[in-house]
């Protein structure tokens, strides 16, 4: 899986991904996770040692069941809250190392998100929002790059709306602009397509692999969704804090079969 | 609902401590004044009762029972009771002891011969009854005066002065002379505030007359053998003889404590009104921030809302709920209110008396009808702002309960077509109502015409608040948004995202900035006024001017006039004459003065018209006294003399309070034989220096200390002063309105912050550092502050403007100083205090973390 870097019109100013000691270095790094909530009898192991890897240009989803822990995964992995034990290496920077503030710049500029929902600031517009992270390091995107996102999410009409105006759909298809428009090493995805009617998903879905494809941007997805984790290049699977098994080029069934494998056991009625 | 609805308000206390502090603070305010007037009306009162002690019956000269300390009447329009009735009600079997009471000027020197003045006022003297039990002090030491030799000393001036029992203390009397006498008792006055905190000092009774001047006495005090009602003495007193004709009121004791109590309310009835006016605009201003909150929270919680009517609550009992909360609330905060309106009271006394007001703080008296006016105010104001978010929490509807966004904020629209229309037709007619009142040429309807069109104007600017919010915060925001770049952008877009919000929280601030911009506006104009009025109506360099009551001696005139440092010396006399049977103030000044140091706005004719045979009149006076130019007027004085006299010329007011009627020398001196000049004026000669000139005229009037000398900067710089004091008791007042305001800014911000959690971690996790977040709110907060301070300024210059212009009007001069780096000071402490307001909002929204806010709820 060689990454190709989109060489012409990348974005002046912006360091093009790291290049890696390796070529199969991956993009994101999870060593010995932990995280726990709460103390003493009360206190619960959302992620109970977990290492994982994510390479560079993949597009990769996690999946697992609800309380399998990984959102709290996501969120360790992007540095939106810091694991209890364990490291976290994104492009070669090790992120439990660093304070908040130097977290959040990394955040914005090399990390993109797209939420399940409230993507969007509803005080600014369309073209506001995509800019917003760029525009918080007091960076402007080359112009043929943000051409090239715009017109490839058909945005170019719903630049100057405000997200109440935008649809559910194209809401997300402005958050994917944001998240591709600083060239980050990786985007993290929440959910993406869990509040969008199948049309759309299928649409959100497919433009991120065609970032991945076309582009060799990184992207993680957290799901739930079978149908949506095929669309990535691997699924890896966690259930009860743990990593439990990954699937290349998933399809449906395998996917299932994997995840009623990972099901805790339940006592049998009408399963 | 009840349990509902207390859960609620247990749930969500931390929201409501701020909300709760604007109730207090305004229940406060108003329950200090409250309590503050009862208290002063109750130490007034003590005061004055003193004079009715052991008093069964008095006699009154014909204008009544008076205290004339405090109503500071004119010598000139005084009666008093004849001695020869003081001897007739002593001869009276029923009658156990009778005194004569004389209340009048009495200056007093200090130890090294200088006059002893407090506030600028020269002391009292009164006479001590030979009958203790009609005395009115108690004495600290020695006894009470008898004999012409003796006197006894109030204690505060007999301390600061150094003066004690056995002392020489000197008295200058009624001819200007001075006496000497030996202190034989100290008295205690200390918290009569009757006397206004300036130097007692009492003789016997004769020796009060004698040094006072005075005919006769103010009132005859007379205590009746015991078994004697007090209406059976009146009854006798009534039939004597020597009281028939003479128009002398009676009172019992009884009806004389009546009287008194009502004078205490007099007394303090207008100033506590005043008090009052400032109290219920602090009220209303956390009604306004009340409001807001109300509304803000209802938004905020709808989908609790939602939830109730999912399961089965009526519309109905949602609004009962709502209520029932904002009930509690309120009560809680009312009387919380009221025990703080306790303290604020004793505040108010410091305040005031720190600006020179002698009040007697010494009375704490709580009534009823303070608690129940000030509590039931504070409950009608919070019920009264729930109510239409109250309505508004049963229009929720149940589905948004399945809704997975919580308190969603959208970018809402600015304002319904109606408000609208509304907002312009108010500013329109206000305009047009305070336009009229300007143009008005009755100077008294003419102001209350002003503030009524004012009024309507603000309440139109108020209706259109979200609309002109909007532009006007994008416009404040555009500059630091270039400076501080993304994060001012995103504060500017915050701030202006919810016009009403925005415009019904600075609401409350703009209320308190116009005003005291007002006040900034009229107050500068009239310093400039009066500085460009004397320079051009009255442009004396020197006045030495008398004791009141007292005139400057004609051998002073005499020696001021030879002084070689002065160019122009010209006597100014003043007093009352009735001209075509009205009572006026009439005037003359020596004719070398005309036009030099008097230079009038003439209407007709000029100012050197005025000789002797002739009468000049302030222009509005014509009407009422029925003549014109070219006719002639009766002046009748107080001793029956009259002159005829030709109207030659007619004047404005010019700023510098001219007389109703200006007459020549002679023809005063020969109206008012027994007034001499009150007032010396004087030029300095071009090229002296002014401390030798000064140095020259002090040296002339070193001899007499009932005069003093006033150069032309002392008088700008005592009006300056004066009008200084007055525009920062002013803003004290307002201060706490003020403070409510910001409060509520702060409530709001606090609010707004907990309904954009999501949006801050949002924010936070696309790359805003803490610290920018921080920011970001304070900015905000600032925006929103100086919104409300710019408002505040343009219409309170607004309003200054249109009063300045009404008080030109009727004077003929005057000029509108708008004082650009006050105003501006404003705008930075708005900015300064909005900023502070976020503090505690921001760090609590910077503190979170991103990944609890940012997790589905």
């Amino acid at each position: 899986m060689s990454a190709q870097h989109a060489a012409p019109g990348g974005p002046a100013g912006l360091t093009a991904p790291a290049a890696p000691a390796s070529p199969t270095a991956p993009a994101v790094l999870a060593r010995d996770l932990v995280k726990t909530y709460g103390s003493g009898a009360t206190a619960v192991r959302a992620l109970d040692g977990v290492t994982v890897g994510f390479g560079q240009g993949e597009f990769t989803a996690i999946m697992g069941p609800s309380g399998s822990g990984k959102s709290t995964l996501m969120h360790c992995l992007a540095g939106l809250d810091t694991a209890t034990a364990g490291s976290v290496r994104i492009g070669g920077v090790e992120l439990t190392e660093l304070n908040d503030k130097a977290l959040t710049l990394l955040r914005r500029r090399r990390i993109g998100f797209i939420f399940q929902s409230f993507n969007l600031l509803p005080t600014l517009t369309a073209e506001q929002n995509i800019l917003l992270p760029l525009d918080l390091a007091g960076l402007r995107p080359p112009k043929q790059w943000w051409d090239q996102v715009i017109g490839v999410l058909d945005l170019g009409s719903r630049l100057k709306h405000r997200p109440g105006e935008l649809s559910g759909g194209q809401q997300q298809r402005v958050a994917c602009a944001r998240a591709l428009m600083s060239r980050p090493e990786v985007v993290f995805a929440d959910e993406p397509t869990g509040n969008l009617d199948s049309r759309s998903g299928a649409e959100v879905l497919a433009f991120l692999r065609m970032s991945v494809r076309e582009l060799g941007q990184t992207v993680v997805m957290v799901t739930h969704d079978t149908t949506a984790a095929c669309a990535a290049d691997r699924v890896v699977f966690l259930a009860d804090g743990r990593m439990r098994g990954d699937v290349l080029a998933p399809t449906p069934d395998s996917v299932n079969a994997q995840l009623l494998m990972i099901r805790p056991n339940r006592v049998a009625v009408g399963d | 609902m009840f349990r509902t609805a207390l859960a609620n308000l247990r749930a969500h206390k931390a929201r409501m401590l701020l909300s709760s502090i604007t109730v207090l603070l305004g229940v406060g305010f108003v329950a200090g004044t409250l309590i503050f007037t009862d208290s002063i009306r109750e130490s007034f009162f003590s005061s004055f009762a003193r004079q009715a002690k052991n008093v069964d019956a008095v006699v009154t000269p014909a204008n009544g029972l008076d205290v004339a300390s405090i109503e500071r009447k004119d010598q000139a329009d005084s009666a008093y009771v004849s001695p020869a009735a003081l001897d007739a009600i002593r001869k009276l079997p029923d009658v156990a002891a009778a005194e004569g009471r004389v209340l009048g000027p009495a200056p007093i020197l200090d130890q090294s011969g200088k006059l002893i003045k407090v506030s600028g006022n020269p002391g009292f003297g009164i006479a001590f009854p030979a009958d203790g039990k009609l005395g009115y002090f108690d004495f600290a030491s020695g006894r009470a005066p008898s004999g012409p030799t003796e006197v006894a000393l109030d204690k505060i001036t007999a301390a600061d002065h150094h003066y004690a029992l056995g002392g020489h203390l000197t008295v200058v009397d009624h001819t200007d002379r001075r006496q000497a006498f030996t202190i034989v008792g100290i008295f205690d006055n200390g918290t009569d505030k009757t006397y206004q905190g300036q130097s007692v000092v009492g003789f016997d009774t004769a020796t009060a007359l004698n040094v006072t001047g005075r005919t006769g006495f103010d009132q005859i005090a007379v205590r009746a053998k015991s078994g004697v009602a007090q209406n059976t003495l009146v009854t006798e007193i009534t039939d004597l003889p020597v009281l028939d004709g003479s128009g002398d009121k009676l009172f019992t004791g009884a009806q004389m404590t009546t009287e008194l109590a009502g004078k205490a309310t007099g007394y303090t009835e207008s100033f506590g009104e005043v008090l009052l006016i400032f109290a219920i605009i602090a009220a209303l201003v956390s009604a306004l921030v009340i409001q807001n909150t109300f509304q803000i929270l209802v938004a905020q919680r709808a989908r609790e809302l939602a939830l109730l009517r999912c399961v089965g609550a009526t519309r109905r009992q949602v609004f009962g709920s709502t209520v029932i909360e904002a009930l509690v609330f309120g009560t809680l905060a009312s009387l919380a209110g009221f025990a703080a309106g306790i303290g604020l009271s004793k505040g108010l006394g410091v305040l005031l008396n720190a600006f020179g007001a002698q009040i007697p703080t010494d009375n704490l008296v709580i009534k009823p009808e303070a608690a129940l006016y000030s509590i039931g105010l504070g409950l009608l104001l919070t019920v009264g702002s729930a109510l239409l978010p109250a309505r508004a929490a049963t229009r929720v509807a149940p589905v948004q309960a399945l809704s997975a966004q919580q308190g969603e904020t959208r970018v809402t629209r600015k304002a319904g077509r109606l408000r609208i229309a509304l907002g312009l037709v108010l500013a329109a007619a206000g305009f047009g109502i305070g336009y009229l009142g300007m143009q008005s040429s009755d100077t008294s309807s003419g102001f209350f015409t002003l503030t009524g069109g004012a009024c309507v104007v603000f309440l139109g600017v108020l209706a259109l608040g979200p609309v002109i919010a909007a532009p006007i915060i994008r416009l404040l925001g555009w500059l630091p948004g270039k400076i501080l770049g993304p994060t001012a952008r995103l504060a500017t877009a915050n701030a202006g995202r919810n016009p009403r919000r925005v415009a019904a929280t600075t609401a409350a601030l703009t209320i308190g900035i116009t005003l005291v911009t007002m006040f900034t506006v009229v107050t500068a104009s009239i310093k400039a006024s009066a500085t460009g009025s004397i320079k051009n109506h009255y442009p004396f360099d020197y006045q030495v001017v008398a004791e009141p009551d007292r005139a400057v001696p004609p051998a002073m005139v005499d020696k001021l006039k030879t002084l070689p440092t002065l160019a122009t010396v010209a006597a100014q006399y003043s007093g009352k004459a009735a001209i075509n049977g009205k009572s006026e103030q009439t005037a003359a000044m020596d004719a070398v003065g005309y036009h030099t140091l008097i230079n009038p706005i003439m209407k007709q004719g000029s100012i050197s018209d005025v000789v002797p045979g002739t009468i000049a009149l302030q222009d509005d006076r014509l009407a009422t006294l029925k003549t014109a130019v070219g006719d002639t007027v009766t002046v009748t004085s107080e001793d029956n003399t009259t002159a005829t006299l030709k109207v030659v010329a007619t004047y404005a007011d010019s700023g510098i309070g001219m007389p109703e009627s200006v007459i020549s020398v002679p023809d005063f001196q020969k109206l008012l034989p027994t007034t001499g000049p009150d007032t010396v004026t004087m030029l300095a000669k071009p090229g002296v220096a002014p401390t030798t000139s000064r140095a020259a005229v002090e040296a002339a009037i070193a001899d007499d200390p009932l005069l003093t000398v006033y150069s032309v900067a002392d008088y700008k710089n005592e009006l300056s002063s004066n009008l200084d004091q007055i525009l920062a008791l002013f803003t004290g007042m307002l201060g706490l309105a003020i403070l409510i305001a910001l409060i509520g800014i702060a409530n709001t911000l606090s609010l707004s912050v907990l309904e954009r959690t999501r949006e801050s971690a949002l924010l936070r996790a696309l790359g805003l550092t803490r610290s920018q977040l921080r920011r970001m709110l304070m900015l905000e907060a600032m925006l929103m502050a100086v919104l409300g301070v710019v408002l505040g300024i343009a219409m309170g210059g607004g309003f200054g403007w249109a009063l300045v212009h009404l008080f030109t009007k009727a004077t003929g001069s005057g000029t509108l100083t708008i004082p650009a780096t006050q105003l501006l000071a404003y705008v930075l402490a708005g900015a300064l205090a909005g900023i502070l307001a976020a503090v505690v909002p921001a760090r609590r929204a910077a503190r979170q973390t991103v990944a609890a806010a940012i997790t589905e709820a």
